[in-house]
């Protein structure tokens, strides 16, 4: 074989190659494209998470005391929404005590937002303890707040507060039945179409992403 | 118990209470006929299947994780039977004894070569009241055609949690209900054949039920016959064409023994000529829960 055909080989083979990767990225993630639009936006937004690390621009208004050193997971969210939406506000309800978060605390979080006039409150949040108090206040409340809840990572067949009825669950997994209100997407790697690209995986975003996404504009 | 053991038991047992927390019970009202055969859940991402046998009313959960694989047999009468097959290490098996399964009265002991090892008396020691983050894992790409390989190799970087592990049965909850009504419908229906050996003051229960005839039938021929309550123990009687006797008059008889379990019991009674009725026979026709003294 000569060596120009060599070249053409080496050259098909890696546009192949990388034909591939791209069809694979498509598949297996989920670009989402930055809202510019929040400026416009009434809606206010809340988030039930455990502790912060450090103050957020994006957060109008919260419990939290700042107590820990790591980046945590709220941590993690609050920059992920403000990747997605670059000039958004939330109030931020910290649930953790002792290091847990429990249906206590939840409760607790859920009335804070519903006197703070909090519209849609996103929780990232998974246990398989079910509890009464929750399941009645999400009916009792449904007309004045809208709930979305981020299904576990891994696929339980108990999930709440997800499962709840009146509460939206987010996930990423077709195995279980869910209410015909969730919003379940193919996978739950994201890439936020920004400079530069930030990439985020678990239900974790998946759930305030949907909140703001679909109430934003609306 | 090792923390395996710990773990798949503890996943196994919940499986037989998760369900009170998601069933209205009216609904699960032990229409037999109304059970699903089989069934998928999952719990933490690990598959488990259940069968439910509709003639024998037994249930079989099997799962299966990486290192081990895990399989429980519950039967109706309320207890079952655990293995759990280490791949590479010794495989386990546990008895479990089954005395309440309601959300707000758990009480679930484990058994290993009959030694206790577990007990379970609390909701929380099932399913505690914790919610979990669910994982969250961000970092930065540079714009360079090293993206998508970056990309593709940032799809394997999930990692999922292993922790407690455990499942949910509605099956299991049935199942149990429906062993409730079993027995219920057994105590107002049927009688068991038993053995009374005087001397060393034991009683055997036959575990086959047998009809009213047949009881009747046996205390005719002085055998005795064990039933639930006063009243179908005095039926059988009556059935084999004697009047029930009892050296208390209304009440049943009971021989107390110190450090044995005695039933009470009416015998075979006859009236004789003065009009008075007597003992006739060596039959008994026991009845309710053993007494002890």
């Amino acid at each position: 074989m000569q060596f120009r055909h060599k070249c053409l080989a080496v050259i098909i083979l890696f546009i192949v190659l990388i034909g591939i990767g791209i069809i694979y990225i498509y598949c297996n993630v989920i670009f989402i494209k930055p809202d510019t639009n929040i400026g416009q936006n009434t809606v206010s937004f809340g988030i039930i998470d455990g502790g912060l690390s450090g103050e957020h621009s994006n957060v109008v208004d919260t419990n939290a005391n700042y107590e820990e050193k790591k980046l945590t997971h709220g941590d993690k969210i609050l920059n992920f929404m403000s990747e997605y939406v670059f000039d958004s506000s939330f109030y931020y309800y910290d649930a953790e005590d002792d290091n847990t978060i429990s249906t206590d605390k939840l409760l607790v979080g859920l009335q804070w937002m519903l006197d703070n006039n909090v519209e849609c409150v996103s929780i990232s949040l998974s246990s398989k303890f079910y509890s009464e108090e929750v399941a009645d206040w999400m009916n009792e409340n449904s007309n004045d707040i809208k709930v979305y809840a981020s299904y576990s990572n891994t696929v339980n067949s108990l999930d709440y507060p997800a499962s709840y009825n009146n509460v939206i669950g987010v996930g990423s997994s077709a195995k279980i039945e869910v209410k015909e209100s969730d919003v379940i997407f193919r996978n739950s790697k994201l890439i936020v179409w920004s400079t530069p690209f930030r990439f985020y995986s678990g239900n974790s975003y998946l759930a305030p992403y949907c909140m703001v996404r679909d109430n934003i504009n609306n | 118990m090792k923390s395996l053991k710990k773990i798949l038991c503890f996943m196994l047992i919940s499986a037989l209470m998760i369900n009170t927390t998601v069933a209205n019970a009216e609904e699960v009202s032990s229409e037999t006929e109304n059970l699903q055969d089989h069934d998928t859940v999952y719990v933490n991402g690990v598959e488990f299947d259940f069968d439910y046998d509709v003639e024998t009313g037994n249930v079989i959960v099997q799962g299966e994780t990486d290192g081990s694989s895990a399989e429980m047999l519950l039967e109706t009468d309320g207890t079952a039977e655990i293995s759990i097959n280490n791949v590479g290490q010794e495989d386990e098996e546990y008895n479990l004894e089954i005395h309440d399964l309601d959300k707000n009265n758990i009480d679930v002991d484990v058994y290993d070569g009959g030694d206790l090892v577990e007990s379970y008396d609390d909701y929380n020691d099932i399913i505690e009241d914790v919610y979990e983050e669910q994982e969250a894992i961000t970092w930065t790409l540079v714009i360079t055609a090293a993206l998508i390989i970056t990309a593709v190799c940032a799809t394997a970087y999930i990692t999922y949690e292993s922790d407690v592990m455990y499942i949910m049965a509605s099956q299991f909850y049935k199942s149990v209900t429906a062993a409730k009504e079993a027995v219920k419908k057994a105590a107002k229906n049927w009688y068991y054949p038993a053995y009374d050996n005087t001397s060393k003051n034991i009683v055997y229960i036959c575990p086959s039920k047998i009809s009213l005839t047949s009881a009747a039938k046996l205390l005719k021929a002085n055998g005795n016959v064990y039933s639930f309550t006063s009243a179908m123990a005095k039926k059988a009687i009556n059935y084999s064409g004697y009047a029930p006797y009892s050296s208390n008059g209304s009440t049943g008889e009971v021989h107390k023994i110190k450090g044995k379990l005695v039933f009470y019991h009416w015998h075979k009674g006859k009236t004789s000529s003065s009009g008075v009725l007597k003992k006739s026979g060596s039959a008994h026709s026991l009845y309710g829960a053993p007494i002890s003294y």
